[in-house]
Parts: C-alpha cells; structure tokens; sequence
C-alpha cells in the first residue's frame, strides 16, 4: 500500500515539476527580449528544472540546406553560428525529414558500425570522433550516449531543431519524450511569431534605407535642377549683355568716326562669343550626361593635338593676359578615351588655368608615363583654390563659380564635366591647389585598349 | 500486459536476444540492437542483414526475444509469433530515419541500411531475472 502511494506521489511530483517548466517557459517567451536571451533563458529552465543539461536550438538557413546553431547550453564549446547540412546526424536528419529521434547506446552504434564494417571487408572512413574533429565537425558532446531531437514544427514549417544530448546511456524515457515534444511545439509557434516580427523590423529599416536613399537622389535631382535654371537666368545672361554693349560701342564708334577703336571692340566680341560658346557646349554636355544620352566611344587619340586645338580657341585670351605656354608633351602622344569628351575635359582645365593666372604668368604641360596609363599634368601659377572650395570643387550643390583675375565668368560646371567624364573614360583626375602658387591638374587616362 | 518497468526494455538501450529455429530444427541466436514496441500485443524487429534469422523466421515463424529493463536489470523472454515484414509504414520511417542519422554520422550507408520490418504477436511474457530494487 505504501509503495503504491509513494509511486502516486512521485507520478504526481513529476507532473507539477512539467507544468511549473510549461508556465516558466511560457512567461519567458512572451517577454519582450531579443529571441536569442529568450531562448537561452528557456535552456537554462531546461536544466534547472528538467535536468537537461546539454541543449542547442538550431535554425534553418534561408533556402532550408543547413542547420545553424542559434543557442546552446552545456557544452563546452557554444558552437553557435556552427552549420550542419541537412540530411548529417541526428540534427540534420531531424531537419530533413521533420520528425522526431530518440537515440540510445550511441557508443553501441559507433562500434557496431566499426565491427560491420571490418567485417564485410570495407573500411570505415572516419569513426564518430574523428569525424568530430574533420573540417565540419558536428557540435556536440564527444561521449555523447543519449540523443533526443525535435523537430519544431509550426504553420508546416520547420522553424528550429531542438537537441539534448547525454553522456548517460540511459537517459532519455518515453515519458520525458512526450513531455518535450508537446513543450517543443508551443516554443515552434511563440518563436515562429517572434521571428516574424523580427523580419518585419528588418524589413522597416530596410524601406527607411530605401526612402533616405531615394530621398538624397532627389535632393542632387533638385540641386541639378536649380542649378540649370541658374547658369540660364544668370551666367548666359552675362556675356550675352557684353555683346549688346559691344554692338552699341560699333554704332557709337562709328557714328562718331573712330573706326580704330572697332578692332578693340572685335576683340571683346571674341572673347564673349568664347564664352557663350564655351558655356553652352558645357551645359549641353552636362545635360546631356544628366539624362544618360552622352555614348562614350573611346579610340586612340593624340593628345598633343587636342591641346594645340584647346591654344587655339583661347589665343586671344592668353595674349590678352600675356601668359606663358610651356607646353612639353611630346609628339604622337596617344591616348585610348573619347575624343569629344577629352576635348571637353582639357579645353575646361585650360580654360580654368588661363581664367585664373595673372598677368605674364605662365602654365606647363608636362606628361608622365606607365605601362598602361599617361599622366597628363597642367600646373598654372595663379591665385590657387583655397582649402574650403576644394572640398565642395566637384559638388553641384550650393556651389558657385568664382570670378577669374579679369573677372572672367563661369558656370562652375566645368570642375563637375571634368570629373565626369574623366570617369566615364576609365581615367582620374587630381587637383592640388596653394592658395597664391597656383594650381595643379593631374590627368590620368589610359594608353591602350582595356 | 506490458509492465512500464518492461517497457524501459524497448528503448534500445541494453541489446536484445533474438532466437530462431531452421526447418531442420537447429536453433540460431543472434544479437539485435532494439525490440520495437508497437503496442501491448505486437513487437518489431528491424532487419538489415542477419539473413539467417530472416530465413529462419520465413520458415518457422515461432521465434523468441530476451530483453533486459536498463534501470532494474531485470530480464524477460517473450515468445512471439511472426506476422508480416512490412517496408513502409510510420514505425518503419521512424527506424528507418535514425539508422540513416547514424550511418550518416559515421559515413557507413551500407551498414545501416533498413531492409524491413518484422512484426510479431507476443505469444508468452515470462520474467527471467527479477532485478534489483530500483
């Protein structure tokens, strides 16, 4: 009579012990914690009240081919972030096929698997143990006895294996598998919610990346808009009032008889047509490159010729200024870029260098070559750039041109062209400025076809 | 009826007995990882390779198994009867599954390669050592 009481007693002591684990489990899953703590926490209870203790909860990969080790408890090494693929041991067996194992006398197995194998004539390849020790090992107990692993399972997905391992032979009851495998599938759902939350969080922060992204490329957008309706309604508006001033000169000289005076005025008009010229071809250019519409056709091109064409369009203004051209490139000087492009890219360098030299100042082109690249460096000796405007000197925003030594206008496109297309050609381009020494481009193209 | 102390026997943990007669009547004894329990009258065996059982059973199909409880040590023999070998099935995926688990732990497809099952009906239960007190 007293045993049969005792054995009540103990049966009943068990099933307190399974609920007092259930609701423990329970209340920490719905804490609101990061689900790794959460579910640490809940191996934790396993031991603590269950005696587990050796635990691991292992998540799927994305296209479900591999176990990950999320938590564990127990074993020496955490092994967390170690992967097995599906279909490998008890766990990836699990995983593969979605059901339960109940494993005892593991060492049985091992030797088993030794004797058989020895027996038939063929050769094992690895014993449990050095497997464990190959380039993937298995996380888990090296004298593991008894192994249990669930399958968490919820909404037909396989949202974790859960693994307990023991180094007692005799551990595991069915009484404590069916405890388990009902507490298992009440974590599958809880972390199976959590988990959703989780991506939907990623997924938030992911859009507000997008939106902050989205969100700069309109401000360049607008920035390139305002500075479009600038360069029309101000820089074009300058030269093309010089002309008007020149003409009205021509109608004043000659009604008052000074025909001498109109070669002066021609080389006003030149200079002004230069620069409507020069601004326009920009604008067009960088519009033009704005919309995508500019095709890059690089071929072998001579860079000597270019820069004698680039002297030529701006001879009046060097006279003007009595500025020296010391220009060292030698002959047949062959570059692989686009030839209108590189027209565009020298003939604003030049431009830049003779708009801020002083008078009788000079500007050398040298050149430097490499196996596959050809340095071009035009260095002036004018007013520099200060350290400020060289930060912002290849930003569109806010930015503004500066006046040359005779007030020449600009766009302050030119610097952005220059960049531009210097990429678009594979090459580089670097300024180096001291402020009243001068200023110093470096081009750097390729020589030959890529 | 299966006691909860005889069903500690089925879990695999102490290896079985299995022993069966030839049609000329010479016994055979062979060693098995793990008697199946199926439910209080039916057993299971698994079968990968010891045809010699296998052709036996085929050709007498009264066969017995001994098992022991892992906790108490206690031991019993149970006369069992042959019903059918069966290759599908839940119980036979569940052994099938585990074996497949080892042989994948120890690169030994071949070994641990399920034939089929075999079911029994449990004939006699007969206690063959008490055990100690647990």
């Amino acid at each position: 009579m007293d045993t049969k009481i005792d054995n009540i007693k103990t049966l009943l002591d068990k099933e307190f012990i399974k609920n007092q684990i259930a609701r423990q489990v329970s209340l920490e899953i719905g804490k609101n914690i990061p689900l790794k703590e959460k579910l640490s926490t809940i191996l934790e209870i396993l031991e603590s009240s269950y005696g587990l203790k050796h635990t691991m909860l292992l998540f799927p990969n994305q296209d479900h081919t591999k176990m990950i080790v999320f938590a564990s408890h127990g074993f020496a090494d955490s092994s967390i972030g170690v992967e097995v693929p599906y279909g490998q041991g008890i766990v990836g067996m699990v995983a593969k096929k979605r059901k339960k194992i109940r494993l005892s006398g593991m060492r049985y197995y091992q030797q088993y698997a030794h004797t058989a194998s020895h027996k038939s004539g063929s050769v094992l390849s690895k014993t449990s143990d050095e497997y464990n020790n190959t380039e993937n090992p298995l996380p888990g107990l090296p004298n593991v006895e008894a192994q249990l692993a669930f399958p968490l399972i919820a909404n037909d997905e396989l949202i974790a294996v859960l693994s307990i391992e023991s180094a007692d032979k005799n551990y595991f009851s069915l009484d404590d598998e069916h405890f388990l495998h009902s507490l298992t599938q009440q974590m599958a759902l809880s972390i199976q919610n959590a988990l959703i939350i989780n991506s939907l969080e990623d997924k938030v922060k992911e859009r507000t990346r997008e939106i902050e992204m989205k969100n700069t490329e309109l401000e360049k957008l607008n920035a390139t808009k305002d500075r479009f309706f600038s360069i029309i309604g101000h820089d074009l508006k300058s030269p093309i009032s010089s002309l008007k001033v020149a003409t009205d000169l021509i109608q004043h000289y000659y009604r008052r008889g000074e025909i001498e005076k109109l070669s002066e005025v021609g080389l006003k008009i030149n200079t002004s047509v230069n620069n409507v010229n020069q601004l326009l071809d920009n604008l067009v250019n960088w519009a033009m490159c704005q919309r995508d519409m500019l095709k890059c056709e690089p071929k072998n091109i001579d860079l000597k010729e270019i820069i004698n064409r680039v002297e030529n369009i701006y001879r009046e203004s060097i006279t003007a200024k009595e500025i020296r051209i010391d220009n060292q490139l030698p002959e047949n000087c062959f570059i692989f870029a686009d030839m209108n492009m590189t027209m565009t890219v020298i003939r604003n360098v030049m431009s830049n260098a003779i708009k801020f030299s002083n008078t009788n100042g000079s500007i050398s082109i040298s050149s430097n070559f490499t196996d596959s690249d050809i340095e071009i460096i035009i260095a002036d000796q004018g007013v520099g750039i200060s350290a400020e405007k060289m930060e912002v000197i290849f930003d569109l925003k806010d930015k503004k041109s500066t006046l040359g030594t005779n007030r020449e206008k600009g766009t302050g496109l030119g610097m952005i062209l220059i960049k531009d297309f210097m990429e678009l050609n594979n090459g580089t381009v670097i300024l180096e400025s001291k402020p009243d020494f001068g200023t110093t481009v470096t081009l750097c193209f390729k020589s030959e076809t890529i | 009826m299966i006691s909860s102390e005889l069903l500690g026997a089925f879990q695999g943990i102490f290896p079985g007995v299995i022993t069966t007669v030839s049609k000329e009547n010479i016994p055979n004894l062979s060693y098995i990882s793990q008697v199946h329990y199926i439910d209080n009258e039916h057993l299971a065996i698994s079968w990968q390779f010891f045809n010699k059982t296998y052709k036996n059973i085929q050709d007498n199909p009264n066969f017995s198994v001994v098992v022991t409880s892992p906790t108490t040590f206690s031991m019993w023999k149970i006369d069992m009867n042959f019903i059918e070998s069966l290759t599908e099935g839940d119980l036979f995926d569940e052994i099938e599954m585990a074996l497949e688990a080892i042989a994948s732990m120890y690169k030994a497809e071949d070994i641990f390669k399920l034939q089929a099952i075999m079911i029994g009906k449990i004939v006699s239960i007969e206690q063959q050592f008490d055990g100690y007190e647990n």
